[in-house]
């Protein structure tokens, strides 16, 4: 191997052998020191002292947290090669120096803040044989215990079931096949069959249809759909039912609501200090996966519109850019750029392929075969994607001539210039402070070095209040400065060549050097600007800090030169002598080193002046959110004109930066062969890859989905967990045929909806059977429908539905839900504070917005009972409903409105007892002070019973 | 996997007891249903809920459960002073400190914005009880019962701004949203009183600084977020949601309830007894009795005159005398804010806003230690007195737009600052920890949040390493990958 001095000695520059040198420290750390390979070498009473003293002691104290099973902090103390890695914290131990060694450090308690082990201080004996040991150079005796290769790590985590192929299989052979409708029966009736277990009968047509309109449409079905469907006496009678559901566009709705919680879809940005936190335009997206439902859009289509819709040929209607939203609607927080981009690579990766890849953000995944360097590879697609400043306007039709469109134009272009206006006024101030004091500023730079740590850099604030500077300006002058030296060392400048040259000379000689290079500026014909080169020449220049406040001088003369000139001449262009004309165009000029980027940063303005812009940006945002004549835009991304190349955080901290990898897809998901993306930020290649027919996880993860929904649990129990550490599929077999039939099918969910209720399976009764209870207590082998609760979003809209108040608009703004007058909207419409979730949602088992949410918890709690008792909004419901049935059975006396309202709730004419119930309820004085009738306060009860409230 | 295999056993012992007691009897039953619930904690790595079948359809998870080990406090409150009590006007005298008014220190540390020279602190301090443990004037009543009390002088966090240090100090991380200890708590232990929200936050005229995200349940399902209430107000109805019927008189109510449980026990008998259909219906009879109970519980006028005198006047006393309340009806983990945004925030003129602020609760805050002790209840309570962080022993310089520019105030600090623990098995009367000279930064026996956290835990049965639950693919825990129990501070 060669060293880093053979480098220096081949003749490469200092700076250059700076860098390999550096280059090569870091891969001497990382991998292995060439020390490590002589384990052998030592001399057999060297390692029959590490046998005696030293193994036992790392083996009762250390390798329990620091060897196979566990690595904390990195660190394995069971192999030498390990031990000199080292871990996280560097090289545990310095052959032959015990005090130097971390390790000893560690035990001894010494260090300041690594003290081990942490159950209590080892005993002196073997403090002492682990330092004898460090400074004999660690000798070990090996039975090469050599962790696992990675690549043998991957072989293992690969023969995962969910990382095989989607296989076609065909159903198992079963007894019982006149049981089975579809497919999907044959599968789940082989394996009731393998425990002896027998499937329950059909259920009846009331129940089927409340089922399956429920199900598919997240409402009760009507009374005359109900008696429809009961006298029905075609054999596909329930197939044309499931194909009218289908159909209709509340199905959209429903579907699209669980996908929402899969994207954590919210209306806000989540915490802000100050700003609007509300998107204005997050319904856009909202609305977009709604229609694509209800559009049966194929799902591989639907999934690389979310990724990459700006991306793809989209003809005339743009609609589909709101797909991008699927990236962009989740949490900001104040703008932290890397858990923005963590929120996006973890709802591709547990939302669309069931990976929890956000675990490899500071080490290689623990479990599943994702290495650090895919998280960063995923990192690097979304750094590589912005969204515009302004978002593309996604109308069909147009309604910008309205009234309302015509006042949301001119009120925004208010807005606008109100904020543009200030931007411009204090760029302006920027400038004239800068010209009037370019001296003093140059100066407080030249201390600083012209280097800035950031927008928190107390040294620059220091010396900033120093000479009453404003910091924002120095920051801003030093950076455009910078650049500007950065231009004149590649080309020829009269005005920043001599800058550039005398900033160059070590401190030691600069004296002389710098006489000599102003001695050849000032000879005639000398491309140096004559100015510069007279006042450098003038009197000798000792330090570069002179050369500086010489051109701080130059430049506030040619300022003072300007102005007399401006005076006598208010129309002036120029300075008539070409050279102060160039210095004055140094404070002046256009792009000049004192103008600020067009895009100023807001690191140049101080806190009032940020605030003052922001509160400016925020009316514009506001807008926006409210004004009736705004037109939807689409939440989109599109590529950074340069990709940004990632690097890996190491343990997932941003200040430290280890290698560069490519944008490319996860290594355990990829082709053979798998190459980095090459077109922009890589986006189109990632939906790609994600939705490439083989991809074992995208299908199955899908399915899986759609089978939870339409059963309430998933064949595999964690929906967004596919990783070793969940548990298998209860049918295996069953998960891949429904992912292959899905691929094979066009990626048609409605396809799917059909396969899986038409299926006995489905249809079954949903009650208790002892003997099958005891053998499955939770149903996972499906010998039964699970009877489920309304969730929160099906429990209002049937409360509005049997009421006959609900209103069936769709798309658009969301609506709050708790204000008053109460919203009738379907619950999917309602505004989702991602921040300060109402606690109606919560109450309710509602997703949390936070991040991607596999499922809905189920709760049952008293706070539930308490809304449903005594808030207005069921009040309101139960009076419409009483008003309802009056209206509706107005001359049929009590029995026909008690019949009605059992209809409308249930599906079912009551019995004798429950009429009876019902007429004395009816027919009877409140108690004490009561404000509804006896009929509101009826049709309240019923809307809270058990029979409303589950689906069987 | 969780299972519950005795399932159709318990239906029966619920049948039975519904049978025996009729409708009206919710409690019983519920006592038997509840029992499954355990096995949302059981051992260690707890079982996840999020993946656990039978837990995704559960029951009421909000029943109270033992924890992993007997624990020696069973409730919590949570005194949060938002914004940032300066400790050493408070709990950590600094004598130093004022032998260096106006001069600079030896050693600063860089906070949120300038601070400058050493600023004394501009109140007396004294030596209470037998300890002898130095309290400022400002807490000069909390202090007379300094015995009860273990000062920590020697907490630190990570960094010296409002939002990470309110996020990590209630949810144990800065910047993802984690649940809350108040979350974390209400999952592990349930609650005693189903009648009550398990969780209660209380916090007058509006949110402090973060919100709610400050008792989120984050990934833990959302009966466990705290419950926040304004407690500026009195009327219940504006203290707890859907508490009251406009329309129905209680009795009326009772007839409607009575209705409704009677179809739906027609309805349980045509399908099976199911756990679901049953818990359901007693969370009707729990709301029902909850107004009522609820209502008395926040009712402080039910209070004797000498209680109330004890507290004190004002809104701090009432919601310091509300939480007692609650605590004694067995709801779990109460926290109190000062109030909205961050009241004892003191950029600026400290003294004054100390003064006004300490005078606000000072009283209260003692009157809830001896209240708390006369009914035996301290033993087995925690009390935990605090803010997000403390304040520099520096006075912050003027910085346009960030302060009033008067040159009296302190900045954030997080090097060090101070909290107190009473009651649940800590000691009284004891100091841990110190910061250096002049109160800057913990230089003896830190205690880092994670670790305060993991100490919490502890007292009420938990080990904070094995307290877990999974999630996205991780078992997270309270204290991520931090934490230690501080062993010296327990009695």
């Amino acid at each position: 191997m060669r060293t880093p001095g053979s480098w220096l000695r081949t003749g490469f520059s200092l700076a250059t052998a700076v860098v390999v040198l550096g280059t090569a420290l870091a891969i001497g750390a990382e991998g292995l020191p060439p020390a490590a390979a002589k384990e052998d070498s030592f001399p057999p009473e060297a390692v029959e002292f590490f046998e005696t003293r030293v193994r036992p002691v790392l083996a009762e104290s250390c390798v329990k947290c620091h060897g196979e099973k566990k690595q904390s902090s990195e660190l394995r103390l069971d192999s030498r090669q390990a031990v000199l890695a080292g871990g996280a914290n560097g090289p545990a131990l310095v052959p032959g120096k015990p005090d130097e060694s971390l390790l000893i450090q560690a035990i001894r308690q010494t260090h300041d803040e690594i003290r081990m082990p942490p159950k209590g201080k080892l005993a002196d004996e073997a403090l002492d044989a682990l330092a004898q040991w460090v400074k004999m150079g660690v000798p070990w005796s090996e039975e090469t215990r050599l962790p696992p290769t990675a690549e043998a790590r991957d072989a293992s985590s690969r023969s995962h079931w969910s990382l095989q192929p989607v296989r076609a299989v065909s159903p198992p052979p079963v007894q019982g096949a006149a049981w089975v409708a579809t497919t999907v029966d044959a599968f789940v009736l082989g394996r009731l069959e393998q425990e002896g277990l027998k499937p329950s009968p059909r259920a009846d047509r009331r129940t089927l249809i409340r089922r399956a309109t429920f199900d598919l449409t997240g409402l009760p079905p009507t009374p005359e759909e109900v008696e429809a469907f009961v006298v029905d006496p075609a054999p596909d009678a329930f197939a044309r039912l499931v194909d009218r559901l289908l159909a209709s566009p509340r199905y959209g709705e429903r579907w699209g609501r669980y996908w929402l919680d899969v994207a954590r879809y919210a209306d806000t940005k989540g915490y802000l200090v100050r700003g609007e936190r509300r998107y204005p335009y997050s319904y856009t997206y909202r609305d977009y996966v709604i229609r694509s439902f209800n559009d049966d859009l194929p799902y591989d289509r639907f999934l690389t519109e979310q990724i990459a819709a700006d991306q793809l040929d989209l003809g005339d209607d743009r609609r589909s850019l709101a797909a991008l939203g699927f990236l962009t609607i989740g949490r900001r927080d104040n703008g932290d750029v890397n858990e923005m981009i963590d929120d996006r690579i973890d709802v591709v990766g547990r939302g669309l392929l069931g990976l929890t890849i956000s675990c490899a953000r500071c080490h290689d995944h623990k479990f599943d075969p994702i290495p650090t360097e895919d998280y960063y590879s995923l990192y690097g697609v979304f750094a590589s994607s912005v969204e515009p400043e302004v978002l593309p306007l996604i109308a069909t039709a147009g309604n910008d001539e309205t009234a309302a469109g015509r006042d949301f134009q001119a009120e925004l272009h208010k807005r606008e210039q109100a904020r543009d206006d200030l931007v411009a006024k204090l760029k302006t101030e920027f400038r004239a402070d800068l010209r009037a004091r370019i001296a003093t500023y140059l100066r407080a730079a030249s201390d600083l070095n012209f280097s800035t740590s950031g927008a928190r850099d107390t040294k620059l604030d220091d010396r900033a209040r120093a000479d009453k500077l404003h910091p924002g300006r120095l920051r801003g002058l030093m950076i455009r400065w910078t650049e500007r030296l950065e231009a004149a060392r590649t080309a020829p400048d009269p005005v920043f060549g001599p800058w550039v040259a005398l900033a160059a000379l070590p401190a030691s000689e600069f004296a002389s050097s710098a006489a000599a290079l102003v001695g050849q500026w000032s000879e005639p014909g000398a491309p140096i600007n004559p100015e510069i080169a007279h006042a450098l020449a003038a009197e000798p220049v000792a330090t570069f800090a002179d050369v500086v406040s010489r051109y701080g001088a130059l430049l506030s003369e040619a300022e003072k030169r300007w102005h007399e000139r401006l005076e006598q001449d208010p129309g002036a262009r120029a300075l008539d002598d070409a050279g102060w004309e160039l210095l004055r165009r140094v404070l002046h000029a256009e792009a000049g080193p004192i103008e600020t980027a067009p895009d100023a940063s807001p690191r140049l303005f101080d806190r009032k002046e940020r605030e003052s812009i922001q509160a400016l940006d925020a009316k514009i945002d506001e807008l926006q959110v409210t004004h009736a004549g705004a037109l939807p835009r689409a939440m989109v991304l599109n590529d950074r004109p340069q990709p940004v190349e990632p690097q890996v955080f190491v343990r997932g901290n941003p200040a430290r930066r280890g290698a560069t990898v490519p944008r490319q897809f996860l290594e355990a998901l990829a082709e053979p062969g798998r190459r980095p993306f090459a077109h922009g930020s890589g986006r189109l290649e990632l939906a790609q890859a994600i939705t490439r027919p083989d991809n074992p996880l995208t299908a199955r993860v899908m399915v899986n989905r759609i089978w939870l929904n339409h059963f309430g649990a998933g064949l595999v129990d964690t929906p967004s967990d596919f990783g070793l550490r969940s548990e298998p599929p209860t049918h295996p077999e069953l998960l891949d045929y429904l992912a292959d039939a899905f691929v094979r099918g066009g990626w048609s969910q409605k396809v799917l909806h059909r396969l899986i209720m038409l299926s006995s399976t489905y249809q079954q009764q949903s009650e208790n059977r002892a003997e099958n209870l005891a053998r499955d207590p939770q149903n996972r082998l499906l010998w039964k429908y699970n009877r489920r609760r309304l969730d929160f979003e099906a429990m209002r809209d049937a409360l509005l539905a049997v009421a006959g108040r609900l209103d069936g608009a769709m798309g658009g703004r969301s609506v709050l839900l708790v204000a008053t007058p109460l919203a009738t909207r379907r619950t999917v419409y309602g505004f989702i504070d991602r921040q300060n979730l109402d606690s109606l949602f919560r109450t309710f088992d509602f997703a949390s917005p936070n991040t991607s949410s596999p499922r809905r918890h189920v709760t049952t709690v008293p706070q539930q009972a308490l809304f449903l008792l005594n808030n207005p909004f069921v009040i309101e419901q139960a009076r419409a409903l009483a008003d309802r049935t009056a209206s509706e059975s107005s001359s049929a006396g009590p029995e026909a409105r008690i019949r009605r309202i059992y209809a409308l709730l249930f599906g079912r004419a009551p019995d004798a007892r429950e009429l009876a119930l019902g007429i004395a309820f009816t027919d009877r004085p409140a108690r004490g002070d009561t404000r509804i009738s006896a009929w509101e306060e009826y049709a309240q009860a019923l809307l809270l019973t058990n029979e409303f409230a589950f689906v069987d | 996997m969780p299972h519950a295999p005795r399932l159709e056993d318990a239906l029966l012992t619920r049948r039975e007891a519904l049978c025996r007691g009729g409708i009206g009897l919710g409690a019983l039953a519920l006592g038997n249903l509840l029992a499954d619930t355990g096995r949302l904690m059981a051992a260690a790595p707890a079982p996840a809920p999020a993946s656990g079948r039978a837990n995704a359809r559960g029951l009421n998870p909000l029943a109270a459960r033992p924890p992993q080990f007997p624990g020696r406090a069973k409730r919590v409150i949570h005194l949060f002073m938002n914004g940032g009590p300066s400790q050493v006007d408070t709990f950590d005298p600094k004598p130093a400190l004022s032998r260096y008014a106006g001069k600079a220190l030896p050693a600063t540390l860089p906070t949120e914005r300038k601070t400058g020279a050493g600023f004394g602190s501009p109140f007396s301090f004294g030596k209470y009880g037998q300890s002898g443990i130095e309290v400022s004037e400002l807490f000069a009543k909390t202090a007379e019962h300094i015995d009860d009390i273990c000062v920590i002088r020697s907490m630190h966090a990570d960094v010296p701004n409002h939002e990470p240090s309110l996020l990590l100090m209630n949810c144990g991380e800065a910047r993802t949203a984690r649940p809350s200890v108040g979350s974390w708590v209400l999952y592990g232990l349930g609650t005693e009183n189903q009648n009550l929200p398990g969780f209660v936050v209380m916090c007058p005229r509006g949110y402090p600084i973060s919100e709610t995200q400050n008792w989120q349940s984050a990934f833990l399902p959302g009966i466990y977020q705290g419950t926040y209430i304004d407690s500026q107000h009195t009327e219940i109805e504006k203290l707890i949601e859907n508490i009251k019927n406009r329309q129905l008189s209680r009795p009326e109510q009772r007839a409607q309830l009575d209705l409704l449980q009677t179809l739906n026990q027609d309805h349980l008998a045509r399908r099976q007894r199911e756990a679901e259909l049953e818990a359901r219906i007693q969370s009707f009879e729990l709301a029902f009795r909850m107004q009522s109970e609820a209502s008395d519980a926040f009712d402080v006028r039910q209070e004797p005159e000498s209680i109330r005198a004890l507290y004190g006047e004002g809104v701090q006393a009432r919601q310091t005398l509300i939480a007692r309340r609650l605590l004694e009806r067995g709801v779990r983990y109460v926290q109190l804010w000062h109030g909205q945004g961050q009241p004892w925030d003191a950029h600026d003129d400290i003294e004054a806003n100390h003064r006004k602020l300490a005078g606000q609760c000072d009283q209260a805050i003692a009157a809830l230690l001896v209240d708390l002790k006369q009914r035996g209840m301290l033993d087995d309570t925690l009390v935990i007195w605090g803010g997000e962080f403390g304040r520099t022993p520096t006075v912050e310089l003027p910085t346009p737009g960030a302060n009033q520019g008067k040159m009296n105030g302190r900045d954030h600090n997080h090097y060090g600052f101070t909290m107190w623990l009473a009651g649940g098995g800590v000691k009284g009367g004891h100091v841990h920890g110190a910061t250096d000279e002049f109160g800057f930064q913990a230089v003896e026996n830190p205690v880092h949040v994670h670790d305060l956290h993991a100490t919490i835990l502890h007292l009420l049965g938990f080990n904070h390493e094995t307290f877990t639950y999974r999630y996205a693919g991780r078992d997270f825990r309270l204290t991520d990958v931090h934490g230690k129990v501080v062993e010296e501070i327990l009695s």
